[in-house]
């Protein structure tokens, strides 16, 4: 029975991830889920996030969301593109509370940005993601993602994708 | 729905506050539509570009793509509260083998067991030892943890033991003075 447990233990952190409270140092568990059109409504009126996410209803939603408490610290948008073998990052934010000096999560945007490429090797797309960054921003997501920059797109696929997961999911 | 919209914008975060980096680090903002013939001509031609390189994979590369993708489905699956009668050893087995487009034959020998033993597991006849598991981990490199395969055949486990009504009634014969509590 205790080898089982183990086994049970180790295995939580395969495929599990947590985020750091940077005020206590303790891990939370961390879970992406889907959100659907009347908790993202919720959401929106709460006021927690920036943008607005009702626009957003037509597309994949996503919470991060600490030890299932159901208020969420960070939301993504996705755009699923079968036919290109592609997953779009549509709009992504941390809450409020949780962007720069002061936040009590770090890491989140990494975090659902590494969810999105594990998606697009799921779907068969090879990791590929792509999303349009505002211009002044290009260079921040290259150097800290390693997206590569095309005219229209940053992208990220394959090994550099991979290396995200590893980095956001098991790299705690 | 105006009101709602305008109260939101005022109540917004000041980005001019952050540099760009910390914007970076909590943000992808939304992107401008495409709207003129030539935008939208750019992005076209970024689509197929984009297709045409994804269907011209070397076969390494496919291969390498259809494996991550079973890794990460075989994860969900055993971290979910879920149980499929379908998504057996035997099958994320015989999906592993497959998708490196090798014979059983072939595979057995990798693994050193024989062809008969191979097929008795992909078709979830025998139960998978340990040092079974532990070498489709060190055939994959890592990329498939011996713990993943463990869970999959632990999840059958599960299900056999909390679905086994026939056992619990032939059990219950060598069962004496039952606690007289009510549950």
């Amino acid at each position: 029975m205790p080898k089982v447990y183990f086994l049970c233990k180790l295995l939580a952190y395969l495929i599990v991830m947590y985020v750091v409270n940077t005020e206590t140092g303790e891990k939370h568990l961390a879970k992406v889920i889907q959100v659907h059109s009347l908790e993202i409504a919720k959401i929106d009126r709460s006021q927690r996030f920036d943008f607005n996410w009702i626009e957003e209803k037509t597309f994949k939603v996503y919470k991060l969301v600490i030890d299932d408490i159901e208020e969420p610290i960070g939301l993504l948008s996705l755009r699923e593109r079968p036919d290109d073998y592609a997953i779009e990052i549509r709009l992504l934010a941390s809450s409020k509370d949780n962007v720069v000096k002061g936040q009590k999560y770090r890491r989140i945007a990494g975090k659902m940005i590494a969810f999105a490429c594990r998606e697009a090797f799921k779907a068969g797309f090879g990791g590929f993601v792509c999303l349009k960054p505002k211009t002044t921003l290009e260079q921040h997501y290259i150097a800290k993602y390693g997206f590569e920059s095309t005219k229209l797109f940053l992208i990220t696929e394959g090994q550099n994708s991979l290396k995200l997961i590893k980095e956001y999911y098991e790299n705690q | 729905m105006k009101t709602n919209k305008r109260k939101k914008e005022v109540q917004g975060t000041d980005f001019s506050r952050f540099s760009r980096e910390e914007l970076a680090d909590a943000f992808v903002f939304p992107s401008d539509e495409m709207v003129t013939t030539k935008e939208k001509n750019e992005e076209e031609g970024f689509w197929e570009a984009r297709r045409k390189r994804f269907e011209s994979r070397s076969s390494v590369q496919q291969m390498f793509d259809e494996l991550l993708q079973l890794k990460y489905q075989l994860e969900d699956y055993i971290g979910s509260d879920q149980y499929e009668e379908k998504l057996s050893f035997g099958y994320f087995l015989n999906e592993y083998v497959s998708r490196q487009e090798k014979k059983d034959k072939e595979f057995a020998n990798e693994v050193d067991v024989t062809p008969a033993v191979l097929s008795q597991y992909i078709n979830d006849h025998r139960k998978p030892k340990d040092e079974f598991v532990i070498r489709l981990e060190l055939h994959s490199n890592g990329m498939f943890p011996a713990i993943s395969w463990f869970k999959v055949i632990q999840k059958e486990k599960e299900h056999e033991i909390n679905t086994n009504e026939e056992l619990r009634r032939e059990e219950s014969k060598h069962v004496k003075n039952r606690l007289d509590l009510a549950y």
